[in-house]
Protein backbone atom coordinates (compact mmCIF):
# COMPACT_ATOMS: atom_id res chain seq x y z
CA UNK A 1 0.00 0.00 0.00
CA UNK A 2 2.34 2.55 1.34
CA UNK A 3 4.79 1.24 -1.98
CA UNK A 4 1.83 2.25 -4.19
CA UNK A 5 1.43 5.65 -2.77
CA UNK A 6 5.34 6.58 -2.84
CA UNK A 7 5.13 5.27 -7.03
CA UNK A 8 2.07 7.34 -7.33
CA UNK A 9 4.16 10.52 -5.54
CA UNK A 10 7.00 9.86 -7.89
CA UNK A 11 4.97 9.79 -11.20
CA UNK A 12 3.00 12.83 -10.53
CA UNK A 13 6.10 14.72 -9.28
CA UNK A 14 7.64 13.33 -12.32
CA UNK A 15 5.56 14.63 -14.84
CA UNK A 16 4.84 18.02 -13.14
CA UNK A 17 8.78 18.78 -12.53
CA UNK A 18 9.41 17.36 -15.96
CA UNK A 19 7.40 19.93 -17.84
CA UNK A 20 9.51 22.77 -17.48
CA UNK A 21 12.73 21.50 -18.73
CA UNK A 22 11.17 20.10 -21.54
CA UNK A 23 9.75 23.34 -22.68
CA UNK A 24 13.48 24.64 -22.86
CA UNK A 25 14.13 21.67 -24.51
CA UNK A 26 11.58 21.88 -26.78
CA UNK A 27 12.51 25.93 -27.88
CA UNK A 28 16.46 24.99 -27.96
CA UNK A 29 16.27 21.83 -30.13
CA UNK A 30 13.51 24.02 -32.22
CA UNK A 31 16.22 26.68 -32.35
CA UNK A 32 19.17 24.83 -33.14
CA UNK A 33 17.61 23.12 -35.93
CA UNK A 34 16.23 26.35 -37.65
CA UNK A 35 19.90 27.41 -37.48
CA UNK A 36 19.00 29.76 -34.24
CA UNK A 37 20.14 29.61 -30.63
CA UNK A 38 16.71 29.23 -28.99
CA UNK A 39 16.51 31.19 -25.31
CA UNK A 40 19.86 32.51 -24.25
CA UNK A 41 19.28 35.53 -22.49
CA UNK A 42 18.17 33.84 -18.66
CA UNK A 43 21.06 32.33 -16.73
CA UNK A 44 24.27 30.43 -19.22
CA UNK A 45 22.54 29.20 -22.97
CA UNK A 46 19.14 30.35 -21.29
CA UNK A 47 18.63 27.63 -18.70
CA UNK A 48 16.77 29.13 -15.92
CA UNK A 49 14.05 30.30 -19.06
CA UNK A 50 11.57 28.09 -17.54
CA UNK A 51 11.63 29.68 -13.96
CA UNK A 52 11.26 32.82 -15.57
CA UNK A 53 8.18 31.91 -17.83
CA UNK A 54 6.66 30.17 -14.82
CA UNK A 55 6.85 33.25 -12.34
CA UNK A 56 5.52 35.33 -15.51
CA UNK A 57 2.86 33.03 -15.62
CA UNK A 58 2.25 33.12 -12.08
CA UNK A 59 1.76 36.27 -11.63
CA UNK A 60 0.00 37.35 -14.87
CA UNK A 61 -3.51 38.92 -14.76
CA UNK A 62 -6.21 36.35 -14.87
CA UNK A 63 -8.87 37.24 -17.59
CA UNK A 64 -12.51 36.21 -17.74
CA UNK A 65 -13.63 37.52 -20.93
CA UNK A 66 -16.99 38.73 -20.94
CA UNK A 67 -20.19 36.87 -21.98
CA UNK A 68 -17.62 33.72 -21.54
CA UNK A 69 -19.65 30.86 -19.77
CA UNK A 70 -17.73 31.44 -16.33
CA UNK A 71 -17.99 27.49 -14.82
CA UNK A 72 -16.76 25.72 -18.22
CA UNK A 73 -14.21 28.41 -18.60
CA UNK A 74 -12.59 27.67 -15.33
CA UNK A 75 -13.22 24.02 -15.74
CA UNK A 76 -11.86 23.62 -18.87
CA UNK A 77 -7.69 24.04 -18.53
CA UNK A 78 -7.71 21.71 -14.87
CA UNK A 79 -9.79 19.13 -16.43
CA UNK A 80 -6.66 18.68 -18.95
CA UNK A 81 -4.08 18.22 -16.44
CA UNK A 82 -6.68 15.77 -14.30
CA UNK A 83 -6.92 13.61 -17.41
CA UNK A 84 -3.75 13.74 -18.32
CA UNK A 85 -2.03 12.77 -14.69
CA UNK A 86 -4.98 10.23 -14.19
CA UNK A 87 -3.58 8.34 -17.47
CA UNK A 88 -0.16 8.88 -16.11
CA UNK A 89 -0.75 6.69 -12.48
CA UNK A 90 -1.71 3.41 -14.24
CA UNK A 91 1.60 3.65 -16.67
CA UNK A 92 4.68 1.23 -15.05
CA UNK A 93 8.12 3.09 -15.24
CA UNK A 94 10.40 0.62 -15.00
CA UNK A 95 9.69 -1.28 -11.53
CA UNK A 96 7.33 1.58 -10.36
CA UNK A 97 3.82 0.86 -11.11
CA UNK A 98 1.57 3.30 -9.23
CA UNK A 99 -1.91 1.46 -10.16
CA UNK A 100 -1.27 -1.88 -11.69
CA UNK A 101 -4.26 -2.83 -13.30
CA UNK A 102 -5.40 -5.68 -15.73
CA UNK A 103 -6.45 -3.09 -18.37
CA UNK A 104 -3.95 -0.28 -18.19
CA UNK A 105 -3.59 0.25 -21.83
CA UNK A 106 -7.43 0.59 -22.29
CA UNK A 107 -7.65 3.03 -18.99
CA UNK A 108 -4.84 5.31 -21.23
CA UNK A 109 -6.85 5.24 -24.26
CA UNK A 110 -9.99 6.31 -22.05
CA UNK A 111 -8.50 8.84 -20.17
CA UNK A 112 -6.75 10.33 -23.47
CA UNK A 113 -10.67 9.94 -25.29
CA UNK A 114 -11.75 11.92 -22.59
CA UNK A 115 -8.56 14.77 -21.95
CA UNK A 116 -10.11 16.25 -25.96
CA UNK A 117 -12.75 17.76 -23.89
CA UNK A 118 -10.61 20.42 -22.43
CA UNK A 119 -9.68 21.82 -26.02
CA UNK A 120 -13.54 21.47 -26.67
CA UNK A 121 -14.77 23.12 -23.78
CA UNK A 122 -12.49 25.90 -23.59
CA UNK A 123 -13.44 26.60 -27.47
CA UNK A 124 -16.63 26.65 -26.64
CA UNK A 125 -16.81 28.49 -23.14
CA UNK A 126 -14.27 31.66 -24.34
CA UNK A 127 -17.26 33.07 -26.54
CA UNK A 128 -14.68 34.19 -29.22
CA UNK A 129 -14.99 32.75 -32.56
CA UNK A 130 -11.35 31.51 -33.63
CA UNK A 131 -11.41 29.66 -30.09
CA UNK A 132 -14.99 28.06 -31.15
CA UNK A 133 -13.84 27.25 -34.88
CA UNK A 134 -10.91 25.52 -32.59
CA UNK A 135 -12.93 23.64 -30.61
CA UNK A 136 -15.19 22.44 -33.29
CA UNK A 137 -12.14 21.38 -34.97
CA UNK A 138 -10.68 19.55 -31.36
CA UNK A 139 -14.08 17.53 -32.26
CA UNK A 140 -14.08 16.46 -35.56
CA UNK A 141 -9.77 15.32 -34.94
CA UNK A 142 -11.17 13.29 -32.23
CA UNK A 143 -13.31 11.48 -34.34
CA UNK A 144 -10.97 10.98 -37.18
CA UNK A 145 -7.86 9.35 -34.73
CA UNK A 146 -9.29 7.90 -32.31
CA UNK A 147 -10.75 5.09 -34.77
CA UNK A 148 -6.92 4.22 -36.26
CA UNK A 149 -5.44 4.67 -33.00
CA UNK A 150 -7.63 1.87 -31.33
CA UNK A 151 -7.45 -0.47 -33.69
CA UNK A 152 -4.00 -0.26 -34.33
CA UNK A 153 -3.75 -0.97 -30.40
CA UNK A 154 -6.25 -3.94 -30.73
CA UNK A 155 -3.99 -5.22 -33.12
CA UNK A 156 -0.83 -5.46 -30.77
CA UNK A 157 -3.15 -6.80 -27.78
CA UNK A 158 -4.16 -9.61 -30.29
CA UNK A 159 -0.55 -10.12 -30.57
CA UNK A 160 0.57 -10.04 -26.69
CA UNK A 161 -2.50 -11.61 -25.63
CA UNK A 162 -3.36 -8.91 -22.83
CA UNK A 163 -4.05 -4.49 -21.56
CA UNK A 164 -1.63 -5.36 -18.91
CA UNK A 165 1.47 -3.37 -19.11
CA UNK A 166 3.86 -5.66 -17.47
CA UNK A 167 2.81 -9.03 -19.13
CA UNK A 168 3.26 -6.74 -22.66
CA UNK A 169 6.77 -6.61 -21.66
CA UNK A 170 6.73 -9.64 -20.28
CA UNK A 171 5.85 -10.97 -23.74
CA UNK A 172 8.55 -8.37 -25.18
CA UNK A 173 11.12 -10.06 -23.28
CA UNK A 174 10.96 -13.55 -24.15
CA UNK A 175 9.66 -12.97 -27.97
CA UNK A 176 11.52 -9.91 -29.14
CA UNK A 177 10.67 -6.19 -29.31
CA UNK A 178 6.73 -5.31 -30.70
CA UNK A 179 8.54 -3.11 -33.54
CA UNK A 180 9.81 -6.14 -35.18
CA UNK A 181 6.06 -7.93 -35.15
CA UNK A 182 4.11 -5.00 -35.79
CA UNK A 183 5.81 -2.20 -37.54
CA UNK A 184 2.48 -1.30 -39.28
CA UNK A 185 0.48 -0.59 -35.89
CA UNK A 186 3.78 1.52 -34.59
CA UNK A 187 3.90 3.96 -37.33
CA UNK A 188 0.13 4.53 -37.39
CA UNK A 189 0.42 4.84 -33.46
CA UNK A 190 2.88 7.52 -33.76
CA UNK A 191 1.48 9.64 -36.18
CA UNK A 192 -2.17 9.15 -34.34
CA UNK A 193 -0.15 10.12 -31.03
CA UNK A 194 0.99 13.15 -32.48
CA UNK A 195 -2.38 13.89 -33.71
CA UNK A 196 -3.71 13.01 -30.21
CA UNK A 197 -1.52 15.52 -28.48
CA UNK A 198 -2.78 18.43 -31.00
CA UNK A 199 1.12 18.77 -32.31
CA UNK A 200 2.53 20.02 -35.49
CA UNK A 201 1.73 19.22 -37.80
CA UNK A 202 -1.60 18.01 -36.15
CA UNK A 203 -2.05 21.50 -33.96
CA UNK A 204 -5.33 22.21 -36.01
CA UNK A 205 -6.79 23.24 -32.53
CA UNK A 206 -4.31 26.02 -32.26
CA UNK A 207 -3.02 26.75 -35.25
CA UNK A 208 -1.52 29.90 -34.49
CA UNK A 209 -1.27 31.47 -38.14
CA UNK A 210 -4.76 31.36 -38.99
CA UNK A 211 -6.68 31.05 -35.62
CA UNK A 212 -4.68 33.46 -33.52
CA UNK A 213 -4.38 30.88 -30.59
CA UNK A 214 -6.98 28.35 -31.04
CA UNK A 215 -8.83 27.45 -28.29
CA UNK A 216 -6.73 28.97 -25.46
CA UNK A 217 -6.41 32.63 -26.90
CA UNK A 218 -8.53 33.92 -24.47
CA UNK A 219 -6.49 32.31 -21.22
CA UNK A 220 -4.06 33.81 -19.43
CA UNK A 221 -2.20 33.29 -16.65
CA UNK A 222 -1.87 29.81 -14.95
CA UNK A 223 -5.18 29.06 -16.61
CA UNK A 224 -3.10 29.12 -19.96
CA UNK A 225 0.05 27.47 -18.16
CA UNK A 226 -2.49 24.08 -16.88
CA UNK A 227 -3.54 23.37 -20.98
CA UNK A 228 0.50 23.54 -21.73
CA UNK A 229 0.79 21.08 -18.86
CA UNK A 230 -1.47 18.65 -19.75
CA UNK A 231 -0.51 18.79 -23.55
CA UNK A 232 3.59 17.83 -22.35
CA UNK A 233 2.00 15.50 -19.76
CA UNK A 234 -0.01 13.66 -22.57
CA UNK A 235 3.14 13.80 -24.35
CA UNK A 236 5.31 12.11 -22.08
CA UNK A 237 2.57 9.62 -21.12
CA UNK A 238 2.11 8.50 -24.75
CA UNK A 239 5.81 8.32 -25.19
CA UNK A 240 6.50 6.33 -22.61
CA UNK A 241 3.32 3.78 -23.80
CA UNK A 242 4.59 3.69 -27.37
CA UNK A 243 8.07 2.48 -25.70
CA UNK A 244 6.62 0.05 -23.95
CA UNK A 245 4.45 -1.72 -26.69
CA UNK A 246 7.05 -1.50 -29.30
CA UNK A 247 10.35 -1.40 -27.72
CA UNK A 248 10.26 -3.32 -24.57
CA UNK A 249 9.97 -1.03 -22.06
CA UNK A 250 12.30 -1.12 -19.02
CA UNK A 251 14.30 -4.50 -20.56
CA UNK A 252 17.40 -4.09 -21.92
CA UNK A 253 21.19 -5.17 -20.57
CA UNK A 254 21.36 -5.83 -16.88
CA UNK A 255 17.71 -4.42 -16.21
CA UNK A 256 16.45 -7.55 -14.40
CA UNK A 257 19.62 -7.55 -12.00
CA UNK A 258 19.84 -4.03 -11.43
CA UNK A 259 15.92 -2.52 -11.60
CA UNK A 260 16.93 1.39 -11.58
CA UNK A 261 18.58 0.52 -14.63
CA UNK A 262 15.30 -0.73 -16.39
CA UNK A 263 13.46 2.45 -15.04
CA UNK A 264 16.24 4.53 -17.03
CA UNK A 265 16.08 2.75 -20.15
CA UNK A 266 12.64 3.57 -20.04
CA UNK A 267 12.74 7.16 -19.97
CA UNK A 268 15.66 7.17 -22.40
CA UNK A 269 13.42 5.18 -25.17
CA UNK A 270 11.09 7.85 -23.84
CA UNK A 271 12.63 10.40 -24.16
CA UNK A 272 13.79 10.12 -27.96
CA UNK A 273 9.55 9.85 -28.54
CA UNK A 274 9.70 13.62 -26.55
CA UNK A 275 12.12 14.47 -29.07
CA UNK A 276 10.50 13.18 -32.36
CA UNK A 277 7.84 15.51 -31.52
CA UNK A 278 10.28 18.61 -31.77
CA UNK A 279 11.83 17.25 -34.47
CA UNK A 280 8.25 16.76 -36.60
CA UNK A 281 7.09 19.86 -35.21
CA UNK A 282 10.66 21.68 -36.74
CA UNK A 283 10.14 19.61 -40.00
CA UNK A 284 6.35 19.36 -41.07
CA UNK A 285 4.03 22.50 -42.04
CA UNK A 286 0.70 22.13 -40.63
CA UNK A 287 -2.35 19.94 -42.58
CA UNK A 288 -4.85 21.48 -44.38
CA UNK A 289 -8.46 20.37 -41.76
CA UNK A 290 -9.17 18.44 -45.19
CA UNK A 291 -6.12 16.86 -45.74
CA UNK A 292 -6.18 15.55 -41.85
CA UNK A 293 -9.58 14.09 -42.46
CA UNK A 294 -8.91 12.70 -45.47
CA UNK A 295 -5.50 10.91 -44.46
CA UNK A 296 -7.52 9.30 -40.95
CA UNK A 297 -10.67 8.41 -41.93
CA UNK A 298 -9.25 7.30 -46.13
CA UNK A 299 -5.57 5.65 -45.63
CA UNK A 300 -5.49 4.85 -41.61
CA UNK A 301 -8.23 3.93 -41.21
CA UNK A 302 -8.34 0.83 -43.60
CA UNK A 303 -4.77 0.30 -43.09
CA UNK A 304 -5.08 -0.27 -39.22
CA UNK A 305 -8.41 -2.47 -39.85
CA UNK A 306 -5.97 -4.66 -42.16
CA UNK A 307 -3.41 -4.75 -39.37
CA UNK A 308 -5.90 -6.55 -37.55
CA UNK A 309 -5.67 -9.93 -39.67
CA UNK A 310 -1.84 -9.43 -39.85
CA UNK A 311 -1.80 -9.44 -36.25
CA UNK A 312 -4.28 -12.80 -35.94
CA UNK A 313 -2.42 -14.40 -37.76
CA UNK A 314 1.29 -13.60 -36.49
CA UNK A 315 -0.61 -14.30 -32.94
CA UNK A 316 -1.75 -18.02 -34.92
CA UNK A 317 2.13 -18.72 -35.53
CA UNK A 318 3.94 -16.78 -32.51
CA UNK A 319 1.58 -16.96 -29.58
CA UNK B 1 -14.06 1.71 0.90
CA UNK B 2 -15.41 0.20 -2.20
CA UNK B 3 -19.04 0.58 -0.71
CA UNK B 4 -18.46 4.25 -0.23
CA UNK B 5 -17.48 5.00 -3.75
CA UNK B 6 -20.08 2.80 -5.23
CA UNK B 7 -22.64 5.14 -3.35
CA UNK B 8 -20.61 8.39 -3.55
CA UNK B 9 -20.53 7.84 -7.61
CA UNK B 10 -23.89 6.45 -7.89
CA UNK B 11 -25.24 9.35 -6.50
CA UNK B 12 -23.32 11.66 -8.82
CA UNK B 13 -24.57 9.44 -11.64
CA UNK B 14 -27.53 10.38 -10.66
CA UNK B 15 -27.43 13.86 -9.81
CA UNK B 16 -25.13 14.49 -13.32
CA UNK B 17 -27.95 12.98 -15.03
CA UNK B 18 -30.76 15.03 -13.55
CA UNK B 19 -28.76 17.78 -14.65
CA UNK B 20 -28.40 16.88 -18.48
CA UNK B 21 -32.09 16.55 -18.98
CA UNK B 22 -32.93 20.31 -16.41
CA UNK B 23 -30.41 22.08 -17.72
CA UNK B 24 -31.42 24.52 -20.78
CA UNK B 25 -27.94 24.83 -22.02
CA UNK B 26 -27.74 21.80 -24.08
CA UNK B 27 -23.75 22.39 -24.00
CA UNK B 28 -23.72 22.40 -20.36
CA UNK B 29 -26.00 19.68 -20.38
CA UNK B 30 -24.19 17.56 -22.82
CA UNK B 31 -20.86 18.19 -20.45
CA UNK B 32 -23.55 17.00 -17.67
CA UNK B 33 -24.29 13.72 -19.22
CA UNK B 34 -20.96 13.07 -19.54
CA UNK B 35 -20.16 13.40 -15.83
CA UNK B 36 -22.82 11.08 -15.66
CA UNK B 37 -21.65 8.44 -18.06
CA UNK B 38 -18.03 8.96 -16.43
CA UNK B 39 -19.64 8.37 -12.78
CA UNK B 40 -21.05 5.28 -13.96
CA UNK B 41 -18.04 3.94 -15.30
CA UNK B 42 -16.79 4.35 -11.87
CA UNK B 43 -19.55 2.61 -10.96
CA UNK B 44 -18.73 -0.48 -12.66
CA UNK B 45 -15.16 0.00 -11.26
CA UNK B 46 -16.27 0.00 -7.71
CA UNK B 47 -18.19 -3.27 -8.01
CA UNK B 48 -15.28 -5.13 -9.52
CA UNK B 49 -16.05 -4.76 -13.40
CA UNK B 50 -12.85 -3.04 -14.20
CA UNK B 51 -13.30 -3.40 -18.50
CA UNK B 52 -16.46 -2.33 -18.67
CA UNK B 53 -15.67 0.55 -16.85
CA UNK B 54 -12.76 1.50 -18.52
CA UNK B 55 -14.92 0.94 -21.91
CA UNK B 56 -18.13 2.37 -20.88
CA UNK B 57 -15.78 6.14 -20.31
CA UNK B 58 -13.85 4.99 -23.73
CA UNK B 59 -17.36 4.39 -25.49
CA UNK B 60 -19.64 6.85 -23.75
CA UNK B 61 -17.46 9.80 -22.83
CA UNK B 62 -14.87 9.71 -25.36
CA UNK B 63 -16.63 9.15 -28.98
CA UNK B 64 -20.52 9.52 -28.19
CA UNK B 65 -20.50 12.93 -26.00
CA UNK B 66 -18.05 13.88 -29.04
CA UNK B 67 -20.59 13.61 -31.35
CA UNK B 68 -23.73 14.92 -29.72
CA UNK B 69 -21.34 17.77 -29.15
CA UNK B 70 -20.15 18.25 -32.56
CA UNK B 71 -23.98 18.45 -33.67
CA UNK B 72 -25.21 20.50 -31.26
CA UNK B 73 -22.10 23.51 -31.49
CA UNK B 74 -23.00 23.64 -35.34
CA UNK B 75 -26.77 24.32 -34.40
CA UNK B 76 -28.16 27.88 -33.65
CA UNK B 77 -28.22 27.46 -29.28
CA UNK B 78 -30.29 30.88 -29.10
CA UNK B 79 -32.99 30.20 -31.29
CA UNK B 80 -33.39 26.51 -29.67
CA UNK B 81 -33.76 28.67 -25.96
CA UNK B 82 -36.56 30.82 -27.10
CA UNK B 83 -38.48 27.62 -28.34
CA UNK B 84 -41.29 27.05 -26.05
CA UNK B 85 -42.51 23.64 -24.11
CA UNK B 86 -44.75 21.86 -26.46
CA UNK B 87 -47.82 19.37 -24.13
CA UNK B 88 -47.60 16.80 -26.82
CA UNK B 89 -43.42 16.61 -26.64
CA UNK B 90 -43.36 16.27 -22.82
CA UNK B 91 -46.46 14.28 -22.08
CA UNK B 92 -45.00 11.95 -24.91
CA UNK B 93 -41.49 11.66 -23.36
CA UNK B 94 -43.10 11.59 -19.70
CA UNK B 95 -44.82 8.54 -20.77
CA UNK B 96 -42.58 6.64 -22.29
CA UNK B 97 -39.51 7.70 -19.04
CA UNK B 98 -42.43 5.71 -16.88
CA UNK B 99 -42.72 2.59 -18.54
CA UNK B 100 -39.25 2.60 -18.80
CA UNK B 101 -38.66 2.84 -15.46
CA UNK B 102 -41.59 0.28 -14.53
CA UNK B 103 -39.69 -2.23 -16.48
CA UNK B 104 -36.49 -0.89 -14.45
CA UNK B 105 -37.97 -1.78 -11.44
CA UNK B 106 -39.19 -4.98 -12.98
CA UNK B 107 -35.99 -5.95 -13.99
CA UNK B 108 -34.43 -5.27 -10.31
CA UNK B 109 -37.44 -7.23 -8.67
CA UNK B 110 -37.05 -10.43 -10.95
CA UNK B 111 -32.96 -10.46 -10.01
CA UNK B 112 -32.12 -13.26 -7.71
CA UNK B 113 -29.96 -11.41 -5.02
CA UNK B 114 -27.01 -9.08 -5.65
CA UNK B 115 -24.82 -10.01 -8.83
CA UNK B 116 -21.39 -11.69 -7.73
CA UNK B 117 -18.72 -9.16 -7.76
CA UNK B 118 -15.93 -10.98 -9.68
CA UNK B 119 -13.31 -9.13 -11.34
CA UNK B 120 -14.38 -8.78 -15.15
CA UNK B 121 -11.84 -8.83 -17.32
CA UNK B 122 -11.52 -8.89 -21.18
CA UNK B 123 -11.31 -12.59 -21.37
CA UNK B 124 -14.00 -12.94 -19.23
CA UNK B 125 -16.57 -10.70 -21.22
CA UNK B 126 -15.21 -12.41 -24.21
CA UNK B 127 -15.73 -15.79 -24.08
CA UNK B 128 -19.53 -15.66 -22.73
CA UNK B 129 -20.31 -13.55 -25.89
CA UNK B 130 -18.44 -15.32 -28.58
CA UNK B 131 -19.48 -19.03 -27.47
CA UNK B 132 -22.68 -19.00 -25.31
CA UNK B 133 -24.26 -15.67 -26.34
CA UNK B 134 -22.86 -15.82 -30.43
CA UNK B 135 -26.37 -15.62 -32.04
CA UNK B 136 -27.31 -12.37 -30.22
CA UNK B 137 -24.50 -11.12 -30.52
CA UNK B 138 -24.45 -11.55 -34.15
CA UNK B 139 -27.99 -10.48 -34.20
CA UNK B 140 -27.23 -7.47 -32.78
CA UNK B 141 -23.82 -6.52 -34.97
CA UNK B 142 -26.18 -6.98 -38.00
CA UNK B 143 -28.78 -4.63 -36.92
CA UNK B 144 -26.37 -1.96 -36.10
CA UNK B 145 -25.12 -2.75 -39.43
CA UNK B 146 -28.34 -1.73 -40.48
CA UNK B 147 -28.60 1.03 -38.83
CA UNK B 148 -25.11 2.47 -40.44
CA UNK B 149 -26.13 1.73 -44.14
CA UNK B 150 -28.93 3.28 -43.72
CA UNK B 151 -27.76 6.55 -42.17
CA UNK B 152 -25.73 6.61 -44.56
CA UNK B 153 -28.57 6.07 -47.36
CA UNK B 154 -30.68 8.68 -45.86
CA UNK B 155 -28.40 11.05 -44.81
CA UNK B 156 -26.53 11.07 -48.76
CA UNK B 157 -27.49 13.63 -50.82
CA UNK B 158 -29.31 13.59 -54.29
CA UNK B 159 -27.23 13.44 -56.71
Amino acid sequence: MIEHFLSLLFIVGLMLVAVPPITYLERKVLGHMQQRSGPMVVGPHGVLQPIADAIKLIFKEDVIPRGADKLLFVFAPSFSVFAALLAASVVPIGFINAVPMKSGLLFVMAMSAISIYAFFLAGYSSNDKYSFLAGMRAAAQVLGYELPMGFALMAVVILFGSFDFNEIVKWQQTHGWGIFYQPIAFVIFLIMMVAEVCRPPFDLPEGESELVGGFHTEYSGMRFAAFFFGEYINIIVLSLVVSLLFFGGWSGPLADKHPVLGVLYHLLKAGFFIFLTFWLRATFPRYRFDQMLNIMWKIFLPLSILNIFIAAVEALFVG
Amino acid sequence: MNGLFFYLFGFLAVALGLAAVLQRNVIKGGVALLGSFVSLGAVYFTSGAEFIGIVQVMVYGGAIIVLYLFALMTMDLEKMKEEPLRLGFVSAGGFLAGVLFLLIVYGAMSLEGAPSLTVSGAKELASPLFYRFLLPFEVVSVLLLVATIGAVAVGRREE
